[in-house]
């Protein structure tokens, strides 16, 4: 079947089955590397997007399901040559180890930082705590937020 | 030098790269993207370690590419590699790029485990930076027509001292060409170059990069989405497979029934040899859809022990160990009291957040593999004595994956991609569902270890008798992948490991027995192997003891250490956390909430010493215990980058904790039954203490990693602290709410 899709500002046509992951379509249709596997459950937060100013998890919406909503993905964040302020905190503060759950994280943070400018230590933790990371890098991740928050907030 | 890594290095010393604007990474990216394209070129059957050109090349723009059969597993070793290589070679930091774990092109380089990069990792590029260096500086000498003593070295230009107009680059000397120089294997057995000796001496001050928290290499691609994961790997014509794991380990597959599939869009082949069982198809949700749907049936499979612990004890051995100091007999006669007690480590899994995935191109006679593998040369070897082809024929790329801790030590989707892209003649992508990689991923084995000990009239340990069981921590190496034995192939593998991960106690008496068993389940070491679950039981008993003795439990400690670094960690721990020396545990009432409070400490040594201090609140009602706080100290020589050992510490320490609290594979009769994040929980963001990090540098001393050093003593430093705030002494990981509740009714 026949979708349009507006990812990272560009309209984009795939043809898949009605019933495809999001997350299977970005990667392997548009080839947005960004959001990743992790569980296929919505239990990791590995594989979330923001849709519409929501963080979602890809794995668990269905194509048919997202109609003609803006989709951002981590590439459409930022660029490396022009970071996103959240992902230019979590390159301050080195918030990666492996760096494979970062996509979900920065995701996250971002669609929450845009509804919370100035989150307490416990509401970022709160906002994190369905994102899951292997390697420990959470205070990493905290202090990123919080560096993120503070910028956004006015002064 | 073989013809392909002769061309990829004259490509890549050549400049091809500048154009890409990943600086230190481009290398990196660029060698995977080479073989994408190029994919099985003739590989060497192994790089040879005593070449230095198979170390080092230089480009004729002065960049600088250094080549290492090691890989980085998200600790960073990429940056602190180049690092080191930067100083001994006396370049800036930014003119080097690493490639690492391409058998094409780098040397064997071992297995990335263990906390080895930074040692043994590490040592055979600082050896060769150095050589290198030596052999411009006499080229300089000769060109410059002066002797070599006069010349000095800054950013990669020679200079005569005193003549700073007479100079010339390293580009200048040996841009785009061969050093043609042979180091020195001290051992000529050792294939991997660790230990290689050269004839330049080493640096050991005057560091410019070594010291320095310099920002990682790849955390820029990280952040904005554009690095490279084996995940994202794309080759042309590349399809899909997804493997249909057996019904229980052992089970034999009886029949499939093709028809079940055969409506399931973009179907290419249902694959089957032996008990291995596949399917490939043009999408990946088809591939997923068709494993799902495929009837299948199995037969048989192992049957499990419903008290693992007890198994151990009795489960066939395949060697003892027992070694002993002193006499324990005389020396438990000569005790005033007997302390007894055991320690039970479940069976834990990795978990890899990105489940395993791997792609292989088999075509021709030939064999290409992008994997995470942390032992690219065993994956290889595996893999080719699975498909029966030679080794020269097989050439595995590394490719980062999600953090493995271990799990990838052997990659079991390279092996599965491999016999289904042999089966469609295609290159075939195989990941692993989430459920696969909680049930089928080789885990951390489990293991019960008995204690006694004497205590004499003064409160010193008299004699110490340390009896531990459980299966290797290897078995599931590369060599032993789950494709190969599925197929039907007996690879044999038995390097037995993760023995006690030994103590620095200076007991006069002891003696310590480890009986290696036969493997439960597929097994594979995970930080800290043996030392995690060896710490948890000794560090527990020491601090079990002390209060026998009445004794503060870090003054008992001290009683029987005399390693100065030991001594110095413990010591950094208690003075950072005011610790208050007093027995434990004093009854000191709950709070009106029902929380109490305590400490404990926990020494650890796994060549590097380290020392943790955890505060703990205990939920008397719930029995729920939440770390509020750790401190951790560490020795490891000297230094690279603070800022990256400090991210590994705290990344031991939540992973450790998060194992000691929570974490445990349930199975049933005949198989796991942990099938996603639900059950099999990990700590969360809300349960993360604060976290202090002292590090003691020692710089006369060669560096050494830490990823392991923060998570072996996690365990006992949070055991400790429950029993100092409740009284119970938790004996089984992990403590579960159930656990301290069921302590507290007795
Ligand atoms: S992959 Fe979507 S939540 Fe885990
Ligand atoms: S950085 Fe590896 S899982 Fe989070």
């Amino acid at each position: 079947m026949k979708f349009a899709l507006r990812v990272n500002g560009k309209l984009q046509s795939i043809d898949v089955a009605p019933d495809t992951p999001l997350l299977y379509v970005l990667r392997n249709d548009l080839q947005l590397d960004g959001p990743k596997f992790g569980c296929g459950l919505g239990q990791c937060g590995a594989c979330t997007v923001i849709l519409q100013g929501q963080a979602i998890r890809s794995c668990s919406v269905r194509v048919d399901a997202v109609g003609r909503k803006e989709i951002t993905t981590l590439e459409g964040l930022g660029t490396r040559g022009q970071l996103h302020a959240v992902q230019e905190a979590f390159l301050r503060e080195q918030a990666a180890q492996c760096g494979y759950c970062i996509n979900g994280m920065i995701m996250t943070a971002k669609a929450f930082l845009d509804k919370n400018s100035n989150p307490t230590d416990e509401a970022i933790r709160q906002a994190l705590a369905g994102n899951l990371c292997r390697c420990g890098t959470h205070i990493e991740i905290l202090r990123a937020v919080q560096r993120a928050a503070q910028k956004g907030r006015p002064a | 030098m073989n013809y392909s890594r002769r061309e990829f290095v004259k490509q890549g010393a050549s400049g091809l790269i500048v154009g890409l604007t990943l600086r230190n990474s481009a290398l990196q990216v660029f060698a995977v993207q080479e073989s994408m394209t190029r994919g099985a070129l003739p590989s060497p059957r192994s790089v040879p370690p005593e070449e230095l050109d198979s170390w080092v090349a230089i480009s004729a723009e002065g960049k600088v590419t250094v080549y290492t059969g090691r890989v980085d597993l998200g600790t960073g070793v990429q940056t602190s590699f180049a690092q080191v290589v930067a100083d001994e070679l006396d370049v800036p930091f930014e003119a080097i790029t690493m490639v690492m774990g391409d058998t094409a092109l780098t040397t064997d380089g071992g297995k990335t485990t263990a906390s080895s990069n930074s040692n043994r990792g590490q040592q055979p590029l600082v050896r060769a930076a150095a050589e290198a260096r030596r052999v411009l500086l006499a080229q300089a000498a000769t060109r410059l027509n002066v002797p070599s003593d006069r010349l000095i070295v800054q950013d990669g230009i020679v200079s005569v001292q005193g003549e700073p107009s007479k100079k010339i680059s390293y580009a200048e000397i040996i841009g785009n060409k061969r050093f043609n120089t042979r180091l020195k294997a001290s051992n000529p057995a050792d294939n991997r170059g660790t230990a290689l000796e050269g004839t330049a001496p080493l640096k050991k001050g005057n560091f410019k990069s070594v010291g320095k928290s310099i920002p990682r290499v790849d955390v820029p691609g990280k952040v904005a989405g554009t690095w490279p994961y084996v995940h994202n790997v794309r080759i042309p014509g590349m399809v899909h497979g997804r493997v249909i794991f057996p019904s229980a380990p052992g089970a034999t597959l009886m029949s499939v029934d093709e028809d079940s599939v055969r409506r399931v869009p973009g179907l290419i082949q249902v694959v089957r040899k032996g008990n291995f069982l596949g399917v490939v198809a043009e999408r990946e949700e088809q591939a997923i859809q068709a494993a799902r749907q495929l009837r299948v049936t199995w037969s048989g499979g192992i049957s499990l022990p419903q008290d693992k612990y007890d198994w151990l004890r009795h489960a066939k051995r395949i060697r003892t160990d027992d070694t002993s100091r002193g006499d324990v007999v005389a020396g438990i006669g000569r005790a005033v009291k007997i302390v007894k007690a055991t320690y039970k480590t479940p069976l834990q899994n990795h978990g890899m957040i990105g489940p395993s995935c791997a792609v292989a191109d088999v075509r021709g006679g030939t064999a290409t593999f992008w994997s995470g593998s942390q032992w690219i040369q065993g994956n290889r070897r595996d893999l080719a004595g699975m498909l029966g082809l030679p080794l020269d024929k097989v050439r595995g790329v590394w490719v980062e994956a999600s953090g493995s801790y271990g799990r990838l030590a052997c990659d079991d989707a390279a092996p599965q991609a491999a016999l289904l892209s042999q089966a469609v003649g295609r290159p075939v992508r195989v990941q692993w569902m989430r459920q696969d990689e909680q049930a089928w991923a080789p885990m951390s084995p489990p293991s019960v270890i008995d204690i006694q000990a004497g205590l004499d009239a003064d409160g010193k340990v008299a004699a110490f008798v340390f009896e531990g069981w459980s299966p290797s921590h290897s078995l599931a190496e590369s060599g032993n992948s789950l494709a190969w034995r599925l197929v039907g192939g007996n690879p044999g593998y038995t390097r037995l490991s993760g023995g006690p991960g030994g103590y620095s106690y200076e007991f006069e008496n002891d003696r310590t027995i480890t009986h290696y068993v036969e493997e439960l389940l597929r097994a594979v070491y995970m930080r800290g192997p043996g030392s995690y679950q060896t710490c948890f039981a000794i560090e527990t008993f020491m601090d079990e003891l002390a209060t026998e003795a009445n004794a503060d439990p870090i003054e008992f400690r001290l009683r029987h250490l005399k390693d100065p670094n030991a001594i110095a960690v413990i010591q950094a721990v208690a003075k950072k956390t005011g610790w208050q020396p007093r027995p434990s545990f004093t009854r000191s009432a709950a709070n009106r909430s029902g929380i109490a409070t305590g400490r404990g400490a926990c020494y650890a040594t796994s060549g590097r010493k380290g020392a943790v201090i955890a505060n703990v609140e205990v939920n008397m009602g719930t029995g729920k215990v939440r770390v509020t706080k750790a401190v951790i100290a560490v020795t490891c020589g000297r230094i690279i980058n603070p800022e990256g050992m400090r991210h590994q510490l705290q990344g031991g320490l939540i992973q450790g904790m998060s194992r000691s609290l929570m974490e445990e594979i349930k199975y049933d009769q005949s198989r796991v039954t942990d099938s996603d994040w639900r059950s099999y929980p990990i700590l969360r963001f809300p349960e993360i203490p604060e976290i202090e990090t002292i590090l003691i540098d020692q710089p006369n001393t060669d560096p050494d990693g830490v990823g392991e050093t923060a998570s072996i003593p996690t365990a006992a430093a949070i055991g400790n602290a429950i029993f100092d705030a409740t009284g119970v002494r938790l004996r089984e990981i992990p403590f579960t709410p159930e656990r301290v509740k069921s302590g507290l009714r007795r």
